[in-house]
C-alpha cells in the first residue's frame, strides 16, 4: 500500500507539474489570469506541496528540525496553491458573481491564516506526526481545501451540463467539453481524497497507518493525474476519439 | 442581472408579434435557453438563432402561437442583422485556450 502511495504521488507530482508548468507557460505568453492561477495551484500542489508534506511527516525521513522547516514551507506553498485555485473557479466560472468574489477573498484569507498558524505549531508540537491529530487548525486546513477542490468540481460539472444540451443543437464542441468534465472529475478525486484523510483524523485514525488512505489517495492520485493529461494535454487519439462520440451524438 | 441583447431582442420580437405579454414571452425564452444549455446574460446572436429555429418552435406551439415556424424563422433573420454584443470570455474559451486549442 506504501508503494502505491509512493507511485502515485510520483505521477501526481510529474503529470500536475508538467500541466502547471506548461500552463505558467502560457500565461507568460497571455497574461491572462486563468492559466497563471491554474498554472501556479497545480505547480504549487502537485510536485512541491503536497510531496513535500507527506515525507516532512514521515518520522525519521528528516532530521526534525529540518522536517519543521519542510512542513512548514508545504504549508505556505499548498495553502497558496490553493488560494489560486479559489481564484481560477472564480474568475472562470463566477467572474460577475458578488457571492463568488467574497467566498474567494474569504477562502485566500482563512488559508493564509492556517498556514501560519499551522507552520508556527509545527515548532511547537513534539513531533510532527501530530500534526496529522485532530484540532482546531487541521480541521480549518481541511475544510478550506475541501471547499476549494470542491467548488471547482462543481462548478465544472455543472458547466459541462449545460455543454451537454448544447452539444445536442450543435452549439458546443465535444472535446472541450470534455476538457471541463476531466478538470472537474480531477477536482471531485481531490475532494474525495482529503475527504478521506479528514474522516481518518476525526474519528481518531492516522492517516500514515490507516488502510484507507493509502487506498484513497493511491488510487485517487492516478485517476487525478490521467484526468489532468488527458484535460490540458489529450494525445490526437482520444481527440478524435471523443470528436467522432461527440459528433454520433450530434447526429 | 443584465440579459444579452440578443435575448432582450427575440423577447421583444415575441411580445409585438404574438398574444404573449412581456412576462410570458421572456418565460418562454428562458426555457427554450434553458433546454439548451444557454443562460439569458450570455447567450449570443448566433446560439440565440440557433435556438430560435430548433428549440422555440415547439415552445410557442404549446403556448397555442400560430405560425411558429414562420415566425421563428423570421426572428433568426432578424437576429443575424443585430450587432454582434460585447464579448465576455466563457468557461469553454478559456479551456480552449488551456488546452491549446483543439
Amino acid at each position: 500500500l506504501q508503494l502505491l502511495v509512493l507511485a502515485s504521488t510520483l505521477s501526481f507530482a510529474v503529470v500536475g507539474g508538467v500541466v502547471g508548468m506548461r500552463l505558467l507557460l502560457l500565461a507568460r505568453r497571455t497574461r491572462q489570469l486563468p492559466e497563471l492561477t491554474i498554472g501556479l495551484g497545480l505547480v504549487l500542489i502537485a510536485p512541491l506541496g503536497y510531496p513535500l508534506m507527506l515525507v516532512a511527516t514521515v518520522p525519521g525521513f528528516f532530521p526534525l528540525a529540518t522536517a519543521r522547516m519542510l512542513y512548514a514551507l508545504a504549508m505556505a506553498l499548498t495553502s497558496v496553491g490553493c488560494a489560486s485555485i479559489f481564484v481560477f473557479t472564480w474568475r472562470v466560472f463566477r467572474r460577475d458573481a458578488a457571492w463568488a468574489r467574497v467566498l474567494a477573498c474569504c477562502a485566500i484569507v482563512v488559508l493564509l491564516v492556517q498556514a501560519v498558524a499551522n507552520s508556527v505549531l509545527a515548532f511547537v508540537v513534539p513531533t510532527l506526526e501530530m500534526m496529522n491529530q485532530l484540532n482546531l487548525w487541521f480541521l480549518i486546513r481541511q475544510l478550506a481545501m475541501l471547499l476549494s477542490y470542491g467548488w471547482t468540481a462543481f462548478e465544472s460539472l455543472r458547466y459541462f451540463g449545460l455543454l451537454r444540451r448544447r452539444m445536442r443543437l450543435g452549439l458546443a464542441d465535444p472535446v472541450l467539453a470534455s476538457r471541463i468534465l476531466l478538470w472537474g472529475v480531477a477536482g471531485l478525486l481531490s475532494f474525495g481524497a482529503a475527504a478521506t484523510r479528514a474522516a481518518i483524523v476525526a474519528t481518531g485514525g492516522d492517516p500514515l497507518h490507516s488502510a484507507a488512505a493509502p487506498l484513497a489517495i493511491g488510487a485517487g492520485g492516478f485517476l487525478v493525474s490521467l484526468a489532468l493529461y488527458l484535460a490540458f494535454i489529450p494525445p490526437a487519439p482520444y481527440r478524435r476519439w471523443v470528436g467522432r462520440r461527440g459528433a454520433a451524438a450530434h447526429a | 442581472l443584465a440579459e444579452s441583447q440578443a435575448f432582450d431582442f427575440v423577447c421583444t420580437q415575441l411580445e409585438e408579434k404574438t398574444s404573449l405579454d412581456r412576462l410570458a414571452a421572456r418565460g418562454t425564452v428562458r426555457i427554450a435557453l434553458k433546454q439548451a444549455g444557454l443562460e439569458a446574460r450570455t447567450v449570443t446572436r448566433e446560439q440565440l438563432r440557433v435556438v430560435a429555429e430548433r428549440v422555440l418552435p415547439a415552445e410557442l406551439q404549446a403556448r397555442g402561437v400560430e405560425n411558429c415556424t414562420e415566425l421563428c424563422s423570421a426572428i433568426g433573420r432578424g437576429l443575424s442583422r443585430l450587432a454582434p454584443g460585447a464579448a465576455t470570455e466563457t468557461p469553454d474559451e478559456i479551456f480552449r485556450r488551456l488546452g491549446g486549442g483543439t
